[in-house]
């Protein structure tokens, strides 16, 4: 893990604690399968699975976030008969990518004001949300955000995704939360809330990694490190196909 | 099987792209054009960002021309000196395009500009091919001879200066003919990631009189730098080629090619031209229903995401 990942890792850590500070933080209590999560030439999303014990008689919620960052988005509107972009919006204060599994729907685990302090619902989730430039019209745009997000798949709530099981004496969770294929590669933050009679007792937290393996990685950086350089390459390699199907094509007609 | 396109930044069936690089490669093997300007809406149709689809296409163009060309250049079909001039003016075009979609990107709406670019394009080269398309089965029909004399505009371009003599296409010429033509050319081959052979192959066969052979051939051998040209400039100043996605379409125009100049064997010339006309058309209402109607959400990434 580089520096920049642990530097990521500690802010959404810092980030969440604010909303955590009386439950207890341990880091050992579950695993992350896989971790990193690697995009390769074939990736289409996947599962992560998140595991471990809890005390018996808890519940389990589990909150997946992204970096917190600014995002600046257009906003489109009517010219004329078409649709074109008619100003810039930038909001910020929201993670990148925000997802919730529990054992039951939040709202029968958790009493509002936890889920206003955890952010356990898209509501609560944006509300501290800033957008520049701010206006009347901040709940519509809020939507549309929102919505945006939902159909990248980058925001979703799983209220059946954890499964709780085991011996009364070693109580286990286990869920298996869809993976985005549009999650951006860097630091996401997964924290485990254990949760008993409505209220947070127990807060887990570990980072989990995506990245960028194979011919996805050799490409992204190129492209965006060396795009002079990616060019080339990539003149080169489509010369070299185009003229190599030319030749395959041409002695298929010959053998004809 | 999925593939994961790192610059688009999402995954797609790999057989959407193999299947789009067929059925325009077979169009265009049949017709006898390249096919950018049906593959880059295409793509925007099945979830591509625009500008990532044109530029992916410029590089999907080089591929499928490369072969082409050369081949062309072996048969002696290529004019050197007026492909030399078309590449001045191809090379500038290109560099402007990829300023203006820098530019408009930068303002957030490159997507708009591509769109209404193509629009344009398509109702227009549409309307033209269909009308005359139309006419000539009309005079088939009634066995009615033509006999087209020169043009207003043929006149206007034989008063022009520096003309110059072409002899492989056997015409005469101004210098500033094939550079212009190719500046425009050039232009709307970076914004829409087009080759331009459905504007250049009409242009130099009836403005410049040129024989089809040498005008296919001149016209590969334009399209290969022009497009390999734009290519590298948009991966260095835009960074949105997408190398993956521009391989699988042109191993499918390709194939799709082959097939296609089969099918174009049985139908007549004006056949043809009216059944691309109709897809033109019908290319171009989908692009004009994805201006007007409501998008599904009011906000998109700044800068490509």
């Amino acid at each position: 893990m580089d520096a920049r990942v642990a530097l990521a890792g500690l802010a959404l850590l810092a980030w969440f604690s604010d909303g955590a500070t009386s439950a207890a933080v341990d880091q050992d209590r579950f695993t992350i399968e896989p971790n990193p999560v690697a995009i390769h030439a074939f990736f289409n999303g996947g599962t992560v699975r998140v595991r471990g014990t809890v005390d018996p008689g808890n519940s389990v919620i589990v909150v997946i976030t992204g970096r917190t960052m600014e995002e600046r988005f257009n906003r489109k509107g009517r010219v004329g008969p078409l649709w074109a972009t008619t100003g810039r919006v930038a909001i910020s204060d929201v993670p990148s990518l925000y997802i919730v599994a529990s054992s039951a729907p939040v709202p029968t685990l958790v009493r509002r004001e936890g889920i206003d302090a955890h952010r356990l619902n898209l509501e609560a989730l944006v509300r501290l949300a800033r957008i520049e430039p701010n206006g009347p019209d901040r709940e519509l745009l809020l939507g549309e955000y929102l919505k945006l997000k939902r159909q990248q798949g980058v925001v979703g709530l799983f209220d059946r995704a954890v499964h709780l099981g085991g011996p009364p004496s070693a109580r286990s969770f286990d869920a298996e939360i869809p993976w985005p294929v549009t999650a951006p590669v860097g630091a996401y933050q997964i924290a485990v809330l254990h949760v008993r009679a409505f209220a947070v007792v127990r807060q887990d937290v570990q980072t989990l990694e995506v990245k960028y393996v194979g011919i996805p990685r050799f490409v992204a950086q190129l492209a965006f490190e060396r795009g002079l350089v990616y060019g080339i390459v990539s003149v080169i390699i489509a010369l070299s196909v185009g003229l190599a199907m030319g030749v395959l094509f041409k002695r298929r007609q010959v053998g004809h | 099987m999925y593939l994961f396109l790192p610059i688009a930044a999402n995954s797609i069936h790999v057989l959407i792209p193999l299947g789009l690089g067929c059925l325009v490669g077979f169009l265009s093997g049949m017709f006898g054009v390249g096919g950018g300007f049906l593959m880059t809406p295409l793509l925007m149709m099945v979830g591509i960002p625009a500008t990532v689809a044109a530029a992916s296409d410029s590089c999907q163009i080089a591929a499928a021309s490369a072969s082409g060309s050369f081949a062309h250049a072996r048969m002696g079909n290529v004019d050197y000196k007026l492909g030399g001039l078309m590449l001045i003016g191809g090379i500038t075009g290109g560099a402007i395009g990829v300023q203006i979609i820098k530019i408009v990107r930068l303002m957030g709406n490159a997507d708009f500009l591509i769109g209404l670019t193509y629009v344009i394009v398509l109702a227009s080269i549409g309307t033209y091919m269909f009308r005359e398309s139309l006419r000539a089965l009309r005079r088939v029909h009634l066995r009615r001879p033509t006999r087209p004399g020169p043009s207003r505009f043929a006149r206007f371009l034989a008063a022009l200066p520096f003309q110059t003599s072409f002899e492989k296409s056997g015409i005469r010429q101004s210098v500033f003919v094939p550079i212009a033509l190719c500046l425009l050319v050039g232009i709307l081959a970076a914004i829409m990631g087009v080759g331009g052979g459905f504007i250049m192959i009409p242009a130099m066969v009836y403005l410049l009189r040129m024989p089809m052979h040498v005008a296919v051939g001149t016209d590969l051998f334009q399209i290969l730098f022009t497009s390999s040209g734009v290519t590298l400039m948009q991966a260095a100043v835009n960074h949105t080629v997408d190398l993956v996605l521009a391989l699988v379409l042109a191993v499918g125009s390709t194939i799709g090619a082959q097939f296609g100049a089969r099918v174009a064997r049985r139908l007549r010339g004006e056949q043809l031209r009216i059944i691309l006309s109709v897809i033109v058309l019908l290319v171009c209402v989908k692009m004009v229903y994805g201006l007007v109607a409501s998008p599904a959400v009011l906000l998109s990434y700044a800068g490509g995401h």
